[in-house]
């Protein structure tokens, strides 16, 4: 198993109001599994995957990853964990805008202190790999939506994570950009890698091998679909 | 390092407006801060040129004559001699005596020129002070009685680029003066400045020791000691003690007198030094007053780059957010956002040098600040390392807390927080703000407070009249032997309203004495006061009012010599009931008291009213020795009618050319004198009012910024009020409320703190321009306005634009 959670809760607390973003969530996914997580606006899919991404912590229950208990661990820890093991796709990239194509991609290798000679290479074939190396030396901002979110993904997969975890990857593309993204991410599924997807689309999702549904915070329903 | 740098450069770049408006405010600070350090640099090295500084020291010196006190810069002329012999602590003396008593005039064949600085000097003042040498022998050059010793500019007057060893100048006397030796000029920051120098040697130490003692109670020249390295100046008392005993306590006995003498550390004078008799020095707390607005300043502009870089918080915290999922750990964001605040320091210390060369090359700021300021970075790597590490220190500071701030976010929160900040930032933001204000309602207030100062000095009437009132000095018994020429022929000058004579200038040092004075009981008792002579018609030609008795009368020439009239607190002070016919004794003076003049301030009005007695002068020169007629000065005071003033000078120049051909004709109006008395306090005031409005500037500078910021923050709110029908005044209200009361707050605080400083600098006067609160409300008023219009301008085009428009900007 690469995840593993047990009872998660999530509540946040303000002066007035206690609100439940995940209630009891237990959940287990497999090493190289597909797994879409679907449901309406405001059910906790976003703060489940921030859980899974250890940049967000529960209030209640487990969370192991590759079998080790993290749900209670700081953030340098939890730090260490997610530049090793984890690649993140947003919705909206999150690519820095100070940075050129080439240095986003770069970053996570520079954290985990890849040497520069090693780095090089291997930016290199993940940008042809996204077929995105033509624009290695442009900004963020003269790029298109579809560009944009290839980067990220270059950016998420150079370190040749365990787990991505794509949060609504598609949802500022157009369709035709959409897919490309969707074809990425199902080969990278092909070559190995455990990916968790939030997504509003069922077409998305039926790129997954397992859809989840949630609904005010829990899981309602779990159904496997084939790959 | 690399990385950081270019991503540095990047986000300058990309926010273009941001960085100007931090490298033009830290570049400003900067710029005064090296303005004023320079200043400050060149008042705490003074003397520090001289190679031996740690080893010269100046001996001044206390008289208490009949329980009054009077200090000196100036000493026995046998003094540094006696103590030498004496003493084998003292290594070596050197004196300068001063060669005229205002300007000595030096001619070189047809070439005549005034001098203000000219000393008598030891012929081994080149081994005991520095010079650089640049034409003759120092061991030799004021041996000879008849040698001098003259600067380059000296030299250059009346030589050109010529050698002028072995040429002579000679003065009114007329005896020629070899040039054996010229030195470099001086350095500015120097405690005695001079021209020239003249062989001492032409007065004699006289060698037996009891015509030695009876010079002890004459002062009249500066002499500087050689003492042993580390010499500890308290040690002194024992010698000054033992001395006193040894030489001066049989003459001291009889005279009820009391004598002692101290040494000051040569690099010490110019900023510790009280005595009487001295050169002007300066003044230690006005260098605090600078160097606290400096700091204030650059504190101002650092405020600025906290308060941007964190209200910008929020548009980086996605960046910070991605780094921190991607494993970035704390420190190196937190050396990124430093890293940025030092560029930028450094990028504004260039630009604060270029403003600095600019402003010393174009603009009269050397005039301001009263003496010379030199920007060497080439040739001063000390100046340059000290110019980079204090800007390394000022973007360290100003780029600490944003680092902190910015560094210290969760990654979640960085990412879903964006766009808001945190009410800690922004009540923070708010301290700062209000700082700014307080700092610059303060020097606003306090510039207000010290102009208002020097208005009143200006204005206060001082028991004379001092315009219109023209000084012209008379050289030589020659010519004061002609006074009635002289005063027929200016008396026919169409403009000359009066005219008189006086031995001493209004406002300058008078001789202060020990006079026998007649108490209401008939018993004489020693009194110190300070007189003056004067001649026919002074206290009309000058304004000044008798209260009591009569005025000198030139018809009595009975009143030479056994008259005097005093003024209304000499009379006071002596408890007299009837003033008029009282006995003083003063001098070759002994008569009575003939009449009472009302109070006049004779000094600065930094000194209350002294007791002051005038008496009639000597006409009678038959006395003064060959070479000392040409040296007997007297001031002409003339009074002019307002509106011939221009051609009346000319007129009497004219006369003087005629009467006394070898003296250029020279003149200086009473009221330029007297405002000079008054010069630092001006200088002071100009200053504090010029960095005062730099500080208002550079506050402005980030309020700007941060108008701007909050304008593009609340967009989409502003859109949303205009749709629901605010105007634009409402808008920029409701943009600028929340600074105006912050300034409001400032102000109190702000007042408080000018109101305790000018008061500070306002005990220096014995008479002072009482407080006006309106002051407080003026400056109060002029920081809200100031802000407010440069809020209105940054936010008033959104509030006008289309409401549309702020509610499609996302």
């Amino acid at each position: 198993m690469i995840i593993e959670t047990e009872g998660l809760r999530k509540l946040y607390r303000t002066d007035l109001v206690e609100t439940t973003a995940l209630d009891d969530v237990s959940l287990a996914v497999e090493q190289g599994q597909f797994l879409t997580i679907m449901g309406p606006s405001g059910c906790g899919k976003s703060t489940l995957l921030h859980i899974l991404g250890l940049i967000d912590t529960p209030t209640e229950g487990t969370y192991r990853f590759l079998g080790e208990d993290v749900s209670r661990y700081a953030e340098r820890r939890r730090s260490l964990i997610r530049k090793q093991n984890i690649g993140f796709v947003f919705q909206n990239f999150n690519l820095i805008d100070e940075l050129t194509v080439y240095e986003n991609v770069e970053l996570p290798l520079v954290y985990t202190k890849i040497p520069a000679s090693e780095r090089r290479p291997r930016v290199e074939a993940v940008l042809e790999r996204m077929d995105i190396a033509h624009r290695r030396n442009h900004f963020p901002g003269q790029l298109s939506g579809g560009q944009q979110q290839r980067v990220a993904v270059a950016r998420a997969v150079v370190n040749q994570p365990n787990l991505i975890l794509a949060d609504e990857p598609t949802g500022n593309l157009d369709s035709e950009n959409g897919d490309e993204v969707m074809r990425i991410l199902q080969q990278l599924h092909a070559d190995g890698t455990s990916i968790v997807m939030v997504t509003h689309s069922a077409e998305n999702a039926a790129f997954s091998e397992r859809t989840i549904r949630m609904l005010d915070g829990r899981v309602v329903s779990a159904a496997a679909a084939a790959a | 390092m690399n990385a950081y740098l270019k991503i540095a450069l990047r986000n300058l770049y990309r926010e273009k407006r941001y960085a100007i408006i931090n490298i033009a405010g830290l570049a400003l600070a900067i710029a005064c801060c090296l303005v004023l350090g320079l200043y400050l640099r060149g008042e705490l090295s003074y003397d520090r040129h001289n190679v031996d500084h740690e080893k010269i020291y100046r001996v001044v010196n206390e008289f208490n004559l009949g329980g009054s006190e009077d200090r000196f810069a100036v000493t026995s002329p046998v003094l540094g001699q006696m103590l030498t012999d004496a003493y084998p602590e003292v290594e070596d003396y050197t004196r300068f005596r001063p060669a005229a008593e205002n300007r000595l005039l030096l001619h070189h064949e047809d070439q005549a020129y005034y001098w203000d600085s000219v000393y008598f000097a030891d012929d081994n003042v080149f081994d005991v002070f520095t010079h650089d040498v640049i034409y003759g022998d120092p061991e030799t050059a004021l041996v000879d009685p008849a040698s001098a010793a003259v600067s380059e500019s000296f030299a250059r007057r009346y030589w050109g680029d010529e050698n002028p060893i072995g040429e002579t100048i000679a003065t009114d006397a007329g005896v020629p003066l070899t040039v054996r030796l010229v030195f470099a000029d001086l350095p500015p920051n120097t405690h005695l400045k001079y021209d020239a120098l003249l062989s001492i040697n032409y007065f004699r130490i006289p060698d037996d020791t009891t015509q030695r003692r009876q010079q002890l109670f004459n002062v009249g020249l500066y002499t500087y000691l050689v003492m042993p390295q580390d010499y500890d100046v308290q040690d002194f008392a024992a010698i000054s003690a033992d001395f006193f005993d040894k030489n001066m306590a049989e003459t001291a006995n009889q005279l009820r007198a009391t004598w002692r003498a101290w040494i000051q550390p040569l690099a010490d004078i110019h900023l510790s030094s009280d005595v009487g008799y001295d050169e002007p020095t300066g003044n230690r707390y006005y260098l605090y007053g600078f160097a606290a607005v400096a700091l204030f300043i650059l504190v101002v502009a650092c405020i600025n780059y906290v308060n941007l870089a964190t209200a910008r918080a929020t548009r980086r915290a996605r960046s910070v957010g991605i780094r921190k999922i991607l494993g970035s750990g704390r420190w190196p964001l937190m050396l990124q956002f430093l890293g940025e605040a030092v560029l930028f320091a450094l990028i504004a210390a260039v630009v604060g040098v270029v403003i600095v060369e600019v402003v010393l090359a174009f603009s009269p700021v050397e005039r301001l600040i009263g003496t010379e300021l030199r920007l060497d970075l080439l040739g001063d790597p000390g100046l340059t390392a000290a110019i980079v590490g204090a800007s390394i220190l000022v973007g360290v500071l100003a780029g600490l807390y944003p680092a902190v701030y910015l560094s210290s976010w969760a990654p979640l929160t960085a990412l879903v927080g964006e766009g808001k900040a945190s009410r800690g930032s922004i009540r923070f933001r708010q301290g700062l703000v209000l700082a700014q204000f307080v700092i610059s309602i303060a020097v606003i207030a306090s510039t207000l407070l010290m102009a208002a100062q020097m208005r009143y000095v200006a204005d206060r009437p001082l028991g004379f009249e001092k315009q219109n009132r023209v000084m012209i000095t008379l050289r030589g018994v020659d010519l004061l032997e002609r006074e009635d020429t002289v005063r027929n022929e200016l008396s026919a000058v169409p403009g000359v309203l009066g005219m008189s004579t006086s031995a001493s200038l209004l406002g300058r040092d008078m001789p202060v004495n020990v006079a026998n004075v007649e108490n209401d009981d008939g018993v004489v008792q020693p009194t110190t006061i300070t007189h003056m002579g004067v001649g026919d018609d002074y206290l009309s030609v000058m304004g000044m009012r008798l209260v009591a008795g009569r005025d000198f009368s030139q018809r009595l020439l009975t009143d030479v010599g056994t008259t005097f009239i005093v003024n209304e607190t000499f009379a006071e002070n002596m408890g007299w009931s009837e003033p008029l016919g009282k006995r003083i004794q003063l001098g070759p003076n002994n008569g009575r008291v003939i009449g009472v003049v009302s109070d006049f301030n004779f000094q600065s009005l930094h000194t209350a009213v002294e007791p002051f007695a005038i008496y009639p002068l000597q006409t009678d020169f038959s006395n003064v020795s060959e070479v000392n007629r040409f040296f007997v000065t007297r001031w002409l005071v003339v009074n002019l009618a307002g509106d011939q003033m221009g051609s009346a000078l000319r007129d009497i120049e004219e006369v003087f050319r005629e009467l006394d051909p070898i003296h250029p004709f020279e003149f200086r109006f009473l009221d330029d004198s007297l405002n000079e008395l008054y010069a630092s306090e001006q200088t002071l005031t100009r200053l504090i009012g010029i960095f005062g409005a730099i500080c208002v500037f550079i506050a402005c500078l980030g309020l700007f910024g941060l108008a701007a910021f909050t304008t593009e923050q609340r967009t989409k709110e502003i859109g949303i009020r205009k749709v629901l029908g605010a105007t634009a005044a409402q808008i920029i209200w409701l943009l600028s409320r929340n600074v105006l009361l912050l300034i409001l707050a400032g102000a109190v605080l702000a007042s408080v703190i000018a109101y305790l400083a000018v008061d500070e600098w306002l005990a220096g006067f014995a008479y002072r321009a009482p407080v006006n609160p309106l002051v407080f409300g003026v400056a109060t008023l002029v920081a809200a306005a100031v802000a407010y219009v440069t809020i209105a301008l940054q936010s008033y085009r959104t509030a006008h634009d289309d409401p549309v428009d702020a509610l499609r900007y996302e």
